[in-house]
């Protein structure tokens, strides 16, 4: 009994100690602290509610499209005359930092693509606008998210606004959350052979695949079905099965009902923003910092853009490009060739496939971009930013419909 | 049911209770449950593996016990039956090809169906134990041996699916499980669980998908030298930090019921040498492969270069087939066999002809760098999906001078961060080391540490694990 006093009073004090940390999250006082003394600016200057409609947005950014697809399909069905136009980009499309001198928000702000949205709806009645926006998106994901589109009737967009983000050429791969579009046979079988294609974005698609598969696998076991591998396939050592993943699955349910088990999400999202404030304050390493483009993922985002165009040019979709708007403060290449080189395939791509193409990285001043962290932010437009893009999109939209009467009504 | 899931810590709460309220003649058949119940979690078949070796291994060592002249044959009999088991099992999918390429011709696929079974995890594992007990009782190294010692010292959970491989000397004579309850084995239990479940899931998770990445079969072609370099380091990383924290969770596991497991790794990627890199990095194998294997090839060829460096090759060669049948693996164990002949071949040479180098502080700073590069370039055909890409990942790395990055920026900064972290490991195990000496002189800092700065660690470190946790996160050494 005597030894038994310090282990229950070590136990006792590790389980009270993590109690108090999943309460008060340390990493985000670590931040709160950090932000205070490298002068970050306010937090509401990174405005957080947007507006919100899923009958003209993917809703969940990527986490969970097919809910948001299914909506649009009702949607969409019910005004089968109006032309759609779809626009595909990163998180510019969906966040607001506001610049020095513009008011706290007071109610949801409207990103570009809402405003478009709306001036289209209000003056013609005719446009229906979509934006599909995951936060970092790869060219990939686009690739797939509109391979998608194109195999349902319902949700075929008439016109592609693809957005071209120097800094989205450096990411890549299939997010989680888009998987499940491949519950849907038909996307599935069409996936299937382009992962087989031997195109630079077909790791991407057979990774995804693998992943799905897996993940199927598993959600069949906890319900007491078949496994996930396919009959002629060979069963394989991955130790997932059977029991231990039940009373695993058992273990999580039960521990869901503790509180605060389920901040685990938020306190490993404060840790990695504490990481990145490290990098930014300590290392002065931004997401705006010059780099160059080259080796494997800038093939992959080239590759796909390529399918991209192909795909709408077989679709009869027309692809419309647009460079997005740049901070001006901020040059996002380590060299000049680096620039001379990015533009050069836009261009190139422009040409070759007939597409119409829209230069957009100097068209909003830098008055007009707020800060992020100690920094300018490169990417995210402030209020008035997003109103002047939304202009230039109307004009590039009416120039793209020109030989739509509709459209012409706007003015 | 892995080290890192809920389920098993949970488990592990209530073994290690029970563990320590039974009367000491219960605590045996209690162990031998767990183990085979914990087994059990991933097939309910999978036990009847180390059953089916235990009895094999049992039957010959009592025929050897008995039997003083017959040792010999038994113990050959015992580690042919060990082998058969494991080559049946670890290497059908490669036999089940062979077989279905004989028969093609026929247009028969007897492979398809003569092999389809899983591989019983671990099973590499416990052989090799099962062939070190063997080959200890035909040194007279074992005295008696109790059919639920052979079952316990195999299906010991902690170290059965993935090591440390134990020897029946340092296993089993604990297994009289008499040693009192003592607090300082079971706080060093819970340092080593806490820091395993930081390594495994925030250390090797987080290069897990920046590696897969860079892996990719057609995404490798397109990387640069500095991509690869990276890559390689990253893979170096990963596996070390996933291997170590499933060795520290085994030691941890072991320790909290007062059994002491073998260490795994000793800092590896601080070896000054490949010679010391291989006394560093997974210790159990390399022990079992110096005793078993190797020194028996050196006295044979009583010391003679030549044959005793080829047969250097070949046993490291069989090492990396030892992880699977593939060529990678191969190629990896043939790199490693021609780090260590180099190293031996320059040891010769030097002690002959320049003896003052041995203190050398230049030459010593050459051969760790040396040592650290080829050891990352050996995790190349490990890791790579195929030859062809190994070759052209390594010319990439030894004959490109492309600098420049493909990947986001995170995952060189990680792959530095956890690099740096790999480089201080020494240094911070050193100072907890002097902390706890310090503490144990001084009864105020005795207690703090007790009640207030360990337990602050242990909030720390599982909230990170709790914070990174993914459902179905997997040891990469499960596979092997």
């Amino acid at each position: 009994m005597k030894k038994l006093g310090p282990v229950i009073g070590v136990l006792l004090s590790t389980v009270a100690f993590l109690a108090i940390m999943v309460v008060v999250d340390p990493f985000d006082r670590i931040n709160d602290l950090l932000d205070i003394s490298f002068g970050a600016p306010p937090k509401w200057t990174q405005v957080e509610i947007i507006y919100c409609n899923s009958e003209t947005q993917e809703v969940s950014h990527g986490g969970e499209p097919v809910p948001s697809l299914q909506l649009l399909a009702r949607h969409w069905r019910q005004h089968s005359e109006a032309r759609r136009i779809l626009f595909v980009g990163n998180s510019q499309m969906f966040s607001i930092t506001l610049a020095a001198g513009e008011a706290p928000p007071t109610g949801p702000e409207k990103t570009y693509v809402d405003v478009v949205a709306d001036q289209l709806w209000s003056s013609t009645g005719n446009y229906l606008v979509y934006r599909f926006s995951p936060g970092a998106m790869s060219y990939p994901e686009a690739l797939w998210f509109l391979q998608y589109m194109f195999l349902n009737p319902n949700l075929r967009p008439d016109y592609v606004f693809l957005q071209m983000n120097y800094q989205a050429f450096y990411n890549a791969g299939i997010r989680n959350g888009m998987l499940t579009m491949l519950d849907e046979p038909v996307f599935r079988e069409h996936i299937e052979r382009l992962s087989g294609s031997g195109e630079p974005y077909a790791d991407s698609f057979q990774e995804a695949l693998k992943t799905y598969l897996d993940l199927k696998g598993k959600q069949e076991k906890e319900a007491g079905g078949p496994s996930g591998t396919r009959s002629g396939q060979r069963s394989s050592n991955v130790p997932y099965a059977n029991y231990g993943y039940r009373i695993e699955t058992a273990a999580r349910s039960l521990l869901d009902e503790v509180a605060g088990f389920k901040n685990r999400a938020a306190i490993k999202g404060s840790f990695l923003k504490m990481l990145y404030r490290e990098r930014v304050y300590f290392f002065r390493l931004t997401p705006g910092t010059p780099r160059s483009l080259t080796g494997a993922r800038l093939l992959t985002s080239r590759a796909s853009i390529e399918a991209i165009a192909r795909l709408c040019g077989n679709q009869h979709a027309k692809l419309v490009l647009f460079n997005a708007p740049v901070n001006p403060k901020v040059s996002l290449y380590r060299i000049t060739a680096d620039r001379d080189s990015y533009h050069c395939f836009l261009t190139s791509i422009a040409a070759q496939y007939r597409l119409s193409f829209y230069d957009f990285e100097n068209a909003v001043p830098s008055e007009f971009w707020g800060n992020l962290l100690n920094g300018p932010d490169p990417l995210h437009l402030s209020r008035k930013g997003h109103q002047i893009l939304a202009d230039k999109i109307l004009d590039a939209l009416q120039r793209v419909t020109a030989s739509d009467s509709l459209i012409k009504e706007r003015n | 049911m892995a080290f890192n899931s809920y389920s098993y810590l949970l488990l592990l709460f209530f073994v290690v209770t029970l563990f320590w309220a039974l009367p000491v003649r219960f605590r045996r058949w209690h162990l031998i449950a767990v183990s085979l119940a914990f087994y059990a979690t991933w097939n309910l078949l999978f036990i009847l593996a180390p059953l089916v070796v235990a009895v094999g291994v049992f039957v010959c060592l009592t025929r050897m016990l008995a039997e003083s002249s017959k040792r010999l044959l038994w113990s050959w009999l015992g580690v042919a039956y060990v082998l058969t088991l494991l080559i049946f099992f670890r290497y059908h999918d490669f036999l089940a090809g062979g077989f279905d390429t004989l028969f093609a011709f026929f247009r028969l696929y007897p492979g398809q169906f003569l092999f389809v079974t899983s591989i019983p995890l671990g099973i590499s594992f416990y052989s090799f134990e099962a062939i070190s007990c063997l080959i200890d009782a035909r040194q007279k190294r074992i005295k008696q041996a109790r059919f639920s010692d052979v079952c316990l010292y195999l299906m010991f959970w902690p170290n059965m699916v993935s090591g440390p491989i134990a020897r029946w000397r340092e296993l089993v004579p604990q297994f009289s499980f008499n040693r009192p309850f003592e607090l300082s084995a079971f706080i060093s239990g819970i340092d080593r669980i806490v820091l395993g479940l930081v390594q495994k899931n925030l250390i090797a998770n987080s290069l897990n998908e920046y590696v897969n990445e860079g892996f990719f079969a057609q995404r490798a072609q397109a990387n640069t030298t500095l991509d690869n370099w990276f890559l390689a380091l990253a893979f170096a990383l990963q596996i070390y930090f996933d291997f170590a924290a499933y060795s520290n969770m085994a030691i941890g596991a072991a320790k909290l019921i007062g059994i002491n497991l073998p260490e795994n790794f000793r800092f590896p990627y601080h070896a000054m040498n490949p010679s010391d890199f291989w006394s560093r990095w997974h210790m159990t194998l390399s022990r079992w492969i110096r005793d078993y294997l190797f020194f028996p090839v050196n006295i044979r060829f009583q010391g003679t270069p030549l044959p005793l460096y080829i047969s250097l090759v070949a046993i490291m060669g069989l090492v990396g087939l030892w992880h699977g049948a593939g060529l990678g693996f191969l190629t990896w164990g043939i790199m490693h066999g021609c780090f260590l002949v180099a190293y031996r071949a320059w040891e010769n040479l030097r002690s002959a002809r320049w003896p003052y180098l041995e203190s050398s502080r230049i030459v010593n700073l050459v051969w760790q760098a040396a040592t650290i590069i080829a050891v990352l370039a050996a995790w190349v055909p490990f890791r790579a999906t195929s030859l062809h890409q190994t070759t052209s990942m390594l010319r990439s790395m030894f004959f490109g001078f492309n600098i420049r990055m493909s990947y986001s920026s995170n995952f060189y900064l990680v792959t530095l961060l956890v690099a740096v972290v790999c480089g201080a490991e020494p240094y911070l195990a050193d100072t907890m080391v002097r902390f706890d000496r310090l503490a144990a002189r001084h009864m105020r800092l005795s207690i703090a540490n007790l009640y207030l700065v360990r337990p602050l660690a242990y909030a720390v470190g599982l909230l990170l694990f709790l914070a990174f946790d993914e459902k179905n996160s997997q040891f990469i050494y499960f596979q092997f």
